[in-house]
């Protein structure tokens, strides 16, 4: 779980490029920072790629924090 | 089960389709054929009022290697703005992103194909992305890549 979160703050500031790392708060709505939907839907997509999942049934709310997000990955992966 | 990508050929005639997200297939793809005229030609000039001489003057044109003036590279890329928004998404789809490159000038006369072809949908942002190309015999005129909001 640790391992995906860090990848996925990686994607975040590899996708963003943000004039500071984001990450800092992993409960932070990813919407509510730097990010917008562009960048945030991008993310999403290189999150799918990385870790071949599908994020396409899932609510948005079930995934707009890093920890969110990353326990969502987690579990996916898991069951692949 | 998800349905084979289906190609949708129109003219300017064709009605424009009011998908949702869960409508679009990966690989579902739009095109259309085009000659520009002068008439269009003049129309993009009002809207953009770009009087470049490469896109007016014949002799300037020559000069530079040219047959006859050049199309401006933004007024053959609007036809793509029909194919996104009446047909693939389609009428609930609001252009977020485009990414373009102009790959050989354009000219009057000329048969262009535009085809926009569904890359990637992201079903809980709503968000669909596209590939453009616009082909002439020649080749590859533009091609490039846009991303669109269902609302």
């Amino acid at each position: 779980m640790t391992d995906v979160r860090q990848s996925i703050v990686d994607i975040i500031n590899k996708v963003v490029k943000p004039s500071s790392p984001i990450g800092q708060d992993p409960d932070q709505s990813l919407l509510a920072g730097e990010l917008d939907s562009l960048d945030y839907a991008s993310v999403l997509m290189a999150v799918e790629d990385k870790f071949d999942v599908s994020l396409q049934d899932v609510e948005v709310e079930e995934i707009n924090t890093i920890n969110k997000l990353a326990s969502h990955v987690a579990r996916m992966t898991k069951t692949n | 089960m998800v349905r084979p990508p289906q190609l949708l050929v129109v003219d300017d005639l064709t009605a424009s389709r009011a998908l949702t997200v869960e409508d679009v297939v990966v690989g579902d793809a739009v095109e259309q054929r085009v000659v520009f005229d002068q008439e269009m030609r003049d129309a993009f000039r009002i809207v953009a009022n770009d009087r470049a001489p490469v896109h007016d003057d014949e002799r300037f044109s020559r000069e530079r290697g040219f047959d006859q003036p050049i199309l401006q590279g933004l007024c053959v890329a609007t036809r793509f703005s029909r194919l996104i928004g009446m047909y693939l998404p389609g009428e609930h789809a609001i252009l977020e992103k485009v990414d373009l490159k102009f790959r050989r000038p354009s000219f009057m006369g000329q048969e262009i194909t535009f085809k926009v072809t569904v890359s990637r949908v992201l079903r809980p942002m709503r968000v669909v992305r596209v590939d453009l190309l616009a082909v002439s015999d020649l080749g590859e005129q533009l091609s490039g890549e846009a991303q669109c909001l269902m609302r």
